[in-house]
């Protein structure tokens, strides 16, 4: 469902997401992404949002919920300005970011 | 951007998440439709109880809902929520005053948001969740089959016609966030009036329903729940205070479930003249409603009861 790719000399996350995310598995893909953000805050000092660049990877997904689009909203949140990124969707995601208004916040390719 | 494609957007989000929820659309309908939820949502739901149909929307109807879902979890067979009737801030036909009311300060992400989160947990329940118009034919319809004892209705812009208003036997009845007793604050602007005051503390409203707007008569009022921050200035941010304002709103549903189910079971229809809710509020919750505003910025989860209240 979702595997973390770190490259800490890059600080940059990659978030591979694969399969259906409709609610019931982001119940758990929530916690998860939340922990590894945690994670990367403890490991720096004194700044309230990572340093890291976050991307969503979206090549191997075939549903997304509207838990997932919260998901979107509170990384966007927890990210520095300009540092999160939803990328390789497929036409038709690429069009529910643009529906939903998340293309007017963040970076959706 | 078309209509059409906003309407898409719910049944991709909400209906494909769960096999087996169906989206109906009726002919006289301009937007929105009926969701079904899927058998296996519906498999555990009782069927006793005064049943109760929900007008909501936003994060003050969602408390509501999720207040009034546990305490049917809680007291099996006094309550039973039986529908779901939201607006539909995302379709740009839906006439709901979407610029005047609270809707207005909240981007289309966090609309989408809002507004999924709360037919996904109707649907959860169990029960059919109705995102169209209400003055028409087919609504009419199926609030008859619904066949509601009561109606609850926490920020929802359409106005409610007299079929509505006349059916449930137990009573219609409206939240509002200001004090309507001294014509405060009705309408679709509640903090513009606390601005305009300059208001330290208010009050919610719980009266009848009426085809005039936050006219009817009021049944009770919360305690005061204070409105302004540590510094004692009331926060620029609307969306700040109508979450503070939150708080109080799972006490309110609360009592009133509690009143009616109480008359249901003693077979005393009619509407509820009165609720004393500042008798029946604990202390504690008091004085927690007169704590500060604490953040500046709007919380990015949805709120929810405090359980407490169930003992």
């Amino acid at each position: 469902m979702i595997n973390f790719e770190h490259y800490s000399r890059e600080k940059h996350l990659i978030c591979k997401f694969s399969g259906r995310l409709d609610t019931q598995n982001c119940i758990t893909l929530s916690e998860e992404i939340n922990n590894k953000i945690q994670e990367l805050m403890q490991a720096q000092s004194e700044k309230d949002k990572p340093e890291e660049k976050i991307d969503f990877d979206m090549t191997d997904v075939t549903y997304i919920s509207s838990s997932f689009i919260r998901i979107c909203l509170i990384t966007f949140n927890q990210s520095q300005k300009g540092n999160f990124a939803i990328i390789n969707c497929d036409p038709f995601l690429k069009k529910t970011f643009k529906i939903a208004g998340l293309d007017d916040l963040l970076i959706v390719s | 951007m078309t209509n059409l494609e906003n309407e898409k957007l719910v049944n991709y989000l909400v209906v494909l998440d769960k096999p087996g929820r169906r989206l109906f659309t009726e002919e006289d309908t301009r937007w929105g439709g009926l969701i079904q939820p899927a058998p296996s949502e519906v498999q555990n739901k009782s069927n006793d109880g005064l049943r109760i149909v929900l007008f909501g929307s936003w994060e003050f109807g969602y408390l509501v809902l999720e207040t009034l879902k546990e305490y049917e979890r809680r007291f099996p067979g006094k309550v039973n929520l039986v529908g779901l009737v939201t607006d539909n801030p995302l379709n740009p036909d839906a006439r709901i005053s979407l610029k005047k009311r609270v809707w207005q300060f909240i981007d289309l992400p966090f609309r989408v948001f809002d507004e999924t989160f709360i037919i996904e947990s109707g649907l959860r329940h169990g029960i059919p969740v109705y995102t169209g118009e209400i003055k028409i034919e087919s609504f009419c319809r199926m609030m008859e089959q619904w066949n509601p004892d009561a109606i609850l209705v926490c920020v929802f812009g359409q106005i409610i016609n007299s079929f509505t208003i006349n059916l449930p036997p137990f009573g219609i009845y409206n939240f509002h966030p200001s004090d309507l007793t001294k014509n405060l604050g009705a309408g679709p602007a509640p903090y513009e009036d606390l601005v305009t005051r300059n208001a330290g503390t208010t009050v919610w409203s719980l009266h009848h329903v009426s085809e005039e707007v936050d006219s009817g008569h009021v049944v009770g009022q919360s305690p005061p729940v204070n409105v302004r921050n540590t510094k004692g200035i009331l926060p620029g941010n609307s969306l700040v205070v109508y979450q503070k304002l939150a708080e109080a709103l799972p006490q309110l549903t609360f009592f009133l479930a509690e009143e009616l189910s109480r008359r249901f079971e003693m077979n005393q229809p009619g509407p509820i003249d009165h609720i004393d809710f500042n008798s029946l509020i604990s202390d504690e919750v008091k004085q927690k409603l007169m704590q500060p505003v604490i953040p500046d910025i709007p919380a990015e989860t949805l709120p929810m009861p405090d359980l407490s209240i169930f003992g």
